[in-house]
C-alpha cells in the first residue's frame, strides 16, 4: 500500500509539473526580428520595437506622432513574442539579410510582397497575422507649392477620367509578368523635372536590371509629364537618400507614403510639400524565407 | 487492488485532461472558439428600413467598421455586442509606414447578419430590449446618445465620430449607408412652401443657427441639461404651418409630457417659422400614420428621417458625371475598400435610397441635420 501511495504522489506531481509546465510555455519569449526599408527619420529602431511590443503586451491604443494608434498585433495562438527592428537602406540589402537569418521577416506592402513571391522560390508570406492598414502614397516637393498645386491639379483629372485607376489595374492590381518600360513625352524648351526613383518597391517604385525605371509610379509620372507638359528626368536613388536628394536640390520630386491620411499635413514646416494622394494601400506583408 | 490502481489512475488522467482544458482556456482567459450566435436588432418601423437593407447595413457594418474604428471615425465599447470582431489592428505611423499584414484568418464570422424586428414606439422597442426580447437597438447616435445618458442601464456598442474630415471610403459608408438625413416631408401641391423652407434652411446653415441649435438642443442635452420649451411665433393673420411630431426620436422628434412643444425639431421649426413668416403648430400623430395624417391634410408637415443628400445629388448627375464621380472615388480608395463599395452597390440602389421609401406625391425639404445609426445595448452591470 505505501508503495503504490508514493507512486501515486509521484504521478501526481508529474502531472501538475507537466499541466503547470504547458501553461507556462505560453510564457517563454521568442524574439522575431522584422525589417524594414526606412530612412531613419524620426524614430529608432529601438523605440519603434519598444511601441509595437508595448501596444502588443495591453493592446493599448497609443499616440504616435499625436495620431492614435491602434496597434495590437495578433501573434501565433501558441506563442508570446518580442518584435525587434531593424532598418534597412534598400529593398536588397532587406533580402540579403533575409537571406542571411539576420532578420526573420521583411515588411513591405502587398504588391511587393506579391511581385517577389511569383519570382522567388524560396520565399513565403509571414506567419504573422496583422490587421491591413491604410496607408497612402503621395509625391513629395522642396519648396514648390506652385509645382505641388499643378500636380494636383493633374492628379485630379486623372483621378476623374479614370486614367488613374487604369494605371492602377495594370500595374499594381493585375501586373504582367514583364514589366515593359515606360515612354516619356519631351517637349522642346519646357521645364525638367527630376524624379528620384529607389527601385526598392517593385511593382510600384521599380527599377530594370540595366537602371531604367518602369512600373506604377514611371507610368504615373509620364502621364504628368505629358499633362503638365514637362519634361521628366528621372534619377536612381538609394531608399535612405531619398529625403536628402530632395531638400538638397538632387531631386523635384520623391515618392512618399504615410499612414493616416487624415492626419498628414500636406505643407509641412521642414519645407516638404506632399501632394494629394495617388494611391491607397490595404496590406502590409511580412515575407520570410521558406525552411 | 487492481481495481484500486485502475480507479485512481483514470480519474488521473481525467482530472489532467481537464486541467489541460483549463490552463488552455481558463488560465490564459480566452474563451472556446464558436462562432456567436446570430444578434437580433429591434428598430423603429417609422425608420422605413427594409429587411434587405438591414441585412446590408449589417453587413457593410461589419466588414466596414473595423477599418472605420482603427481610422478613427467610431469607437467601440468593450464586449459591445455589435462590435466589430477583434484582432485585426495595425500600426504606427511613420513617415516611411510601417509594418503590416493579412488580417487574421477567421476574422469575419460568416452569415452572421442577424435578424431585424420592427416596433411601433420608442417604449415598445426599449421594453423589448430590457426584456431580453432583442439584443439590441438600432437607433440614431443623437437619440442613443439621449438614451443612454438618461438610462444607467443602456450603453452604446459603438460610436462614430461625424465631426472631422472623412476619406472617401468614410464618406461613403457614413453618408451613404449608415446616416440618414432628416428633412421636412410636404405634399407635391406645397411645393411653394417647401421651396421657402429651403430658403430658410439655408439661411440656417450660412448663418450657423443649425450648428446652435444642435448645440444647445442635442449636444447640451445630452451633457445633463434639461429639455427646455421651445417657443413658436405668433404672426398675426399670417400662415398657420401645421407639422406631424411623434416623440419617437428624442431629443430630436420629443413630445413633452405636458404637451409644451421642445426638442431639436420643433426649435427649427420655430425659426423657420420665424423667417418665413408663419404660424408653426405642432399635432401629436402615432408615426405609423405621419404619411396619412399628410396626404388627409389633417398636416403640412412631417419630419421626415430617411432622405440622404448624397442619393439625391447622384441622383442629378449624368451618367457621364456618375461614373466620373466613381472613378474619382474609386481612385481614392484602395482595393478592399474598392471591392466592398461596389459589392455592397449591387445590393443597394445608393441613387433611389433616399426617395425610396417617400409616399406618393410628396416631396422633401433639404436637409436639416445628419445622423447615423448605433447600436444600443443593454449596459452589463459595472460598465457603462
Amino acid at each position: 500500500m505505501k508503495k503504490f501511495i508514493s507512486l501515486l504522489m509521484a504521478l501526481i506531481m508529474v502531472f501538475i509539473v507537466a499541466v503547470s509546465a504547458h501553461s507556462q510555455s505560453a510564457l517563454a519569449e521568442r524574439v522575431y526580428v522584422r525589417g524594414e526599408i526606412r530612412e531613419a527619420i524620426d524614430m529608432t529602431e529601438d523605440q519603434l520595437a519598444a511601441i509595437m511590443n508595448e501596444s502588443f503586451k495591453n493592446g493599448r491604443n497609443l499616440k504616435l506622432y499625436d495620431m492614435p494608434v491602434h496597434a495590437v498585433l495578433v501573434p501565433p495562438a501558441d506563442d508570446d513574442f518580442r518584435l525587434e527592428t531593424r532598418f534597412f537602406g534598400s529593398l536588397t540589402e532587406m533580402l540579403l539579410a533575409l537571406d542571411a537569418g539576420l532578420i526573420d521577416g521583411a515588411c513591405m506592402p502587398e504588391f511587393t510582397a506579391k511581385y517577389l513571391l511569383a519570382r522567388n522560390d524560396d520565399l513565403r508570406a509571414g506567419m504573422f497575422e496583422f490587421g491591413n492598414v491604410r496607408e497612402s502614397y503621395y509625391l513629395g516637393f522642396y519648396n514648390n507649392a506652385e509645382l505641388r498645386d499643378r500636380v494636383n491639379e493633374a492628379l485630379s483629372a486623372m483621378k476623374a477620367d479614370g486614367t488613374l485607376y487604369a494605371l492602377r489595374e495594370e500595374y499594381l492590381t493585375a501586373f504582367a509578368a514583364d514589366l515593359a518600360p515606360v515612354a516619356f513625352e519631351t517637349f522642346e524648351g519646357a521645364q525638367t523635372i527630376r524624379v528620384a526613383v529607389t527601385g526598392d518597391l517593385p511593382p510600384m517604385d521599380y527599377v530594370e536590371e540595366d537602371g531604367s525605371p518602369a512600373g506604377f509610379n514611371t507610368a504615373l509620372l509620364s502621364e504628368l509629364g505629358k499633362r503638365l507638359e514637362v519634361n521628366i528626368e528621372i534619377l536612381n536613388v538609394e531608399s535612405s537618400a531619398r529625403t536628402i536628394s530632395l531638400t538638397t536640390g538632387v531631386a523635384d520630386v520623391i515618392f512618399w507614403y504615410l499612414y493616416g491620411e487624415n492626419y498628414v499635413v500636406t505643407d509641412r514646416e521642414d519645407g516638404i510639400q506632399l501632394s494629394d494622394p495617388y494611391y491607397h494601400l490595404d496590406n502590409w506583408f511580412y515575407i520570410e524565407k521558406k525552411d | 487492488m487492481k481495481k484500486l490502481v485502475f480507479l485512481t489512475l483514470s480519474v488521473l488522467i481525467a482530472l489532467s485532461l481537464a486541467l489541460c482544458a483549463f490552463a488552455e482556456n481558463g488560465l490564459t482567459g480566452e474563451p472556446p472558439e464558436a462562432p456567436p450566435p446570430a444578434k437580433t436588432a429591434g428598430t423603429l418601423s417609422l425608420l422605413n428600413m427594409t429587411e434587405e437593407e438591414y441585412a446590408v447595413f449589417v453587413e457593410a457594418r461589419m466588414r466596414a467598421g473595423d477599418r472605420m474604428i482603427r481610422e478613427g471615425y467610431a469607437e467601440v465599447q468593450e464586449g459591445a455586442l455589435n462590435a466589430p470582431p477583434e484582432g485585426e489592428p495595425p500600426q504606427g505611423e511613420s513617415p516611411e509606414g510601417a509594418p503590416q499584414g493579412e488580417p487574421p484568418k477567421g476574422a469575419m464570422p460568416k452569415g452572421d447578419r442577424g435578424k431585424v424586428v420592427y416596433y411601433d414606439t420608442l417604449d415598445a422597442l426599449l421594453m423589448a430590449l430590457n426584456a431580453g426580447n432583442i439584443d439590441s437597438i438600432e437607433i440614431f447616435q443623437s437619440v442613443a446618445r439621449y438614451l443612454c445618458a438618461t438610462n444607467d442601464n443602456l450603453r452604446m456598442g459603438v460610436s462614430y465620430d461625424t465631426d472631422g474630415t472623412m476619406n472617401a471610403f468614410a464618406r461613403l459608408i457614413q453618408g451613404g449607408i449608415n446616416g440618414n438625413d432628416f428633412a421636412f416631408l410636404m405634399l407635391e401641391d406645397h411645393v411653394a412652401l417647401r421651396d421657402e423652407f429651403n430658403a430658410a434652411i439655408a439661411d440656417m446653415k450660412a448663418d450657423g443657427t443649425l450648428d446652435r441649435l444642435v448645440r444647445e438642443q442635442i449636444d447640451d442635452l445630452i451633457d445633463g441639461g434639461e429639455i427646455s420649451p421651445v417657443e413658436l411665433p405668433r404672426f398675426d393673420g399670417a400662415e398657420t404651418i401645421r407639422v406631424a411630431v411623434t416623440g419617437a426620436l428624442p431629443p430630436m422628434d420629443y413630445v413633452a409630457a405636458d404637451g409644451t412643444p421642445a426638442g431639436f425639431n420643433t426649435a427649427v421649426l420655430a425659426e423657420i417659422g420665424r423667417r418665413t413668416g408663419k404660424n408653426i403648430e405642432l399635432a401629436v400623430v402615432d408615426s405609423l400614420g405621419r404619411a396619412a395624417a399628410l396626404a388627409s391634410g389633417t398636416v403640412d408637415a412631417v419630419f421626415w428621417t430617411r432622405t440622404s443628400d448624397t442619393a439625391r445629388e447622384i441622383a442629378a448627375m449624368t451618367e457621364a458625371e456618375q461614373e466620373s464621380t466613381a472613378a474619382a472615388l474609386e481612385a481614392d480608395m484602395t482595393e478592399e475598400e474598392v471591392r466592398l463599395i461596389r459589392s455592397l452597390g449591387e445590393r443597394i440602389d445608393f441613387a433611389a435610397y433616399g426617395t425610396s421609401d417617400m409616399p406618393e406625391g410628396t416631396v422633401t425639404t433639404d436637409s436639416y441635420f445628419s445622423d447615423v445609426f448605433v447600436p444600443v445595448e443593454l449596459a452589463v452591470s459595472g460598465q457603462q
